[in-house]
């Protein structure tokens, strides 16, 4: 199979480089110019093997690598730029390959069909990330006004000479009353999606007033379709809901692989 | 045909295209995506930090106790009538794009603070 190297930004300077950063892996059919600069600023060079193309950049220098905060961004915007001319098998943030020739010799080569097959499984395709979060003080309101067991202990920890121990008794009947009606509020956002889903996957929320992190797979002609199903979730939850929703991305929960060395 | 009626009419919810701000990007690419085990990974200083913090352990006495504090300290007459107004306006643009700005701070390292404070009692 052949093998070559585009540099797909002309002002790019790869010139001594041995260490390649990587960002995923494309059809090499689907391979466009990259405008977004990479990880430490340098250019986006396309490694091309066969039928498929590893996005990476130089990474000049011998000594540690200090990514930024920054390079995340980078490491992100370069896949959404592949994205949007066809499917991208992502890699996680920090990949760094030895030399341009070990892309080709440790990944590409070796996994050619795998990663083939990969992009033909996501053509057409796309992540959408979806979270839900309480507002406190309208959630909190509402256990202490629908449970029984809460509004009790709050009246007899807001009398005089409550104890600790009253305190720490309402707090555990907050926290549980909480947690049931944060699954009830999750399992609602994944109703609203799951017709059109063809993988969910579920992630660990971030703190308790967090109702649901999710990322719904889903083919982009449908991404319409869960436009208006989260829309009229979060319309009808306003009072104690918010939502934040991302989207389409690269198959970034989805890409489950793991390749062992050689 | 559709009819459009008040507050239906236009998108409540807005989705984004694109992460664009760190706090998105953490999620996606940090522990998502194909590991090459052949290939050495490099760390972003500061954020393994954030997002170890971010996780925070629900049944913990301190959890407890703010959450007596803050159910406590709740105005029940005031959270009542502030649910019965936004009932009877429905929604509105605006408060949709409060939702979105409201989710972005609430990532923004914001809880790792918390949870590293909260620890600390």
């Amino acid at each position: 199979m052949s093998t070559t190297s585009r540099l797909l930004r002309s002002d790019a300077d790869t010139a001594g480089a041995a260490r390649t950063y990587l960002y995923g892996v494309v059809r090499r059919a689907d391979v466009r110019a990259i405008r977004s600069e990479g990880v430490a600023g340098a250019g986006i060079v396309s490694i091309d093997h066969g039928e498929i193309a590893a996005l990476t950049s130089a990474i000049p220098g011998t000594g540690e690598i200090r990514a930024r905060r920054r390079d995340l961004l980078r490491h992100s915007d370069v896949l959404q730029e592949a994205f949007a001319a066809g499917p991208v098998v992502p890699l996680r943030f920090g990949t760094v390959a030895a030399s341009a020739s070990s892309v080709v010799d440790d990944l590409l080569a070796p996994r050619h069909g795998e990663l083939l097959d990969l992009l033909e499984a996501f053509d057409g395709l796309a992540e959408l990330s979806v979270r839900a979060f309480y507002r406190e003080e309208e959630v909190l309101g509402a256990l202490v006004r629908e449970d029984v067991r809460v509004g009790r202990l709050r009246e007899a920890a807001r009398a005089e000479g409550a104890t600790r121990q009253l305190q720490l008794e309402l707090g555990e009947a907050v926290a549980k009353a909480l947690e049931r009606k944060r699954a009830r509020d999750a399992d609602a956002v994944l109703n609203a999606v799951e017709r059109v889903a063809q993988e969910i996957s579920i992630q660990e929320r971030g703190n308790e007033l967090e109702v649901l992190r999710a990322s719904v797979l889903v083919d982009r002609r449908d991404v319409p379709r869960v436009d208006r199903a989260l829309d009229e979730l979060a319309r009808s939850r306003a009072r104690d809901m918010l939502f934040k929703y991302l989207g389409p991305l690269p198959p970034h929960s989805f890409v489950s692989l793991r390749f062992g060395a050689g | 045909m559709a009819v459009a009626t008040h507050g239906t009419s236009s998108n409540y919810l807005q989705r984004a295209p694109s992460p664009s701000g760190l706090a998105d990007v953490v999620d996606l690419i940090l522990d998502k995506g194909l590991v090459i085990d052949a290939y050495v990974r490099v760390a972003v200083i500061g954020i393994e930090l954030v997002t170890i913090d971010a996780r925070i352990v629900i049944a913990s006495v301190d959890t407890y106790l703010r959450f007596a504090e803050a159910v406590n300290r709740l105005d029940l007459t005031q959270t009542e009538a502030a649910g019965l107004r936004e009932l009877r306006d429905g929604g509105s643009e605006e408060k949709a794009k409060g939702a979105v700005e409201g989710a972005k701070e609430a990532f923004s390292g914001g809880n790792g603070k918390r949870s590293r404070e909260r620890s600390k009692h």
